[in-house]
């Protein structure tokens, strides 16, 4: 009997379960994944700056780094020799 | 300070100094081969799909060629300068194999071509990023030299009253570097005309002005719907108030129908901008 009212209650909610009125909640603890029904449009990202976008070359960077650079080293090298002979 | 400190110092500062050098080098080594590499892409991917229209000379003291079939071209109705350009309904040839260059990347829309430059390069918009192919070459890898590409905000059917198309100012030449070509007056002289060929048809823009400009973001600081302004734009081309250098054709005619094409690269300086403008007097269907 026990069984049968189990069985009957269960049919029950699944019937109720299909009209859309009686469905289950989103705050029921049974999660339900809503579908996207909603096409994604391919919008591209804006570029809304006012600057024109970059488009030099950027070795400039690189170039005066690398200079920085060797001038740097000389120049320890320099004062290293001269406090070596001293 | 002790001796024996300071020459630990120094020789801390050669051991750092040295590895930016390292570091530095390695890094430039790197940009150039990445530079290289998509240059050599770029030219065989030219000599694919748009064998017809070359790569001229890197050098601007070179033969300059005045393109012999365009210098026959019939002035359109309106003056060779408005409106659809002296639309014609006889197709011509179309020297692109878009289906191929397509197949590589859908996003690939046009092609630019200007005579003795290494102009000869596909014309990119992103469905993703405006500025997706500052930094990504025609196939979508990243790539410091990028690719020539236009803004969403531009349509792409060219129909735009200003579509403004980027491109990088490369050491080696390559991408838009050959726009300062045009400073040279001679060869802004002998060079007159800018294809673009898309999918359908051919446009043929004659170059208006060559000049330097300033990092100002064109189609974001400009509405060129509103004619006052777009007429500002185009007095602007004809006489540039802010340019200490520029090149001017004086004889084309431009209105309110006209359609500008103005190719933006950087300055060798790195800071301002070098606009190349034409305006569309041909367009023709192709087969």
């Amino acid at each position: 009997m026990k069984k049968i009212v189990t069985i009957v209650i269960a049919v029950m909610i699944m019937a109720f379960s299909t009209v859309s009125a009686y469905a289950i909640s989103e705050t029921s603890p049974v999660a339900t994944t809503v579908p996207e029904t909603q096409a994604t449009t391919n919008v591209p990202t804006p570029d809304n700056g006012n600057k024109s976008p970059k488009t030099g070359s950027n070795d400039i960077l690189v170039y005066s780094l690398i200079a920085l650079s060797v001038i740097g080293c000389g120049a320890a090298s320099v004062a290293l020799v001269k406090t070596a002979k001293k | 300070m002790s001796t024996k400190k300071k020459k630990t110092v120094l020789i801390s500062l050669i051991i750092v100094f040295g590895i930016t050098l390292v570091l530095a080098v390695t890094y430039l080594v790197l940009l150039k081969g990445c530079a290289f590499s998509n240059k050599k892409y770029i030219q065989n991917l030219q000599s694919s799909v748009a064998p017809d229209l070359p790569m001229g000379t890197t050098n601007p003291d070179g033969v300059y060629v005045v393109e012999p079939d365009v210098e026959t071209y019939p002035q359109g109705d309106s003056g060779g300068n408005g409106g659809n350009g002296g639309y014609t309904q006889q197709p011509v040839e179309n020297k692109v194999d878009f289906a191929t260059l397509q197949q590589q990347n859908p996003e690939a829309y046009s092609w630019i071509y200007i005579p003795d430059t290494q102009i000869s390069l596909p014309v990119m918009q992103s469905a993703e990023d405006d500025n997706f192919y500052l930094d990504h070459d025609v196939n979508k890898n990243y790539s410091f030299p990028g690719a020539i590409y236009s803004q969403s905000m531009n349509k792409k059917d060219y129909s735009d009253r200003v579509t403004v198309l980027y491109g990088h100012n490369m050491a080696n030449g390559s991408m838009f570097a050959n726009l300062h070509y045009f400073s040279d007056r001679n060869f802004f002289d002998t060079h007159k005309y800018i294809y673009i060929y898309t999918p359908t048809r051919k446009l043929t823009y004659e170059v208006v002005v060559a000049q330097d400009y300033d990092d100002k973001h064109i189609l974001n600081s400009y509405d060129f719907n509103d004619d006052k302004v777009f007429q500002e734009w185009l007095d602007n081309a004809k006489n540039p108030q802010y340019s200490l250098t520029y090149n001017v054709r004086d004889e084309v005619r431009l209105d309110l129908n006209s359609k500008m094409l103005v190719l933006s690269t950087c300055q060798n300086n790195n800071i301002g901008r070098y606009i190349v403008q034409g305006v569309l007097i041909k367009d023709e269907p192709t087969q």
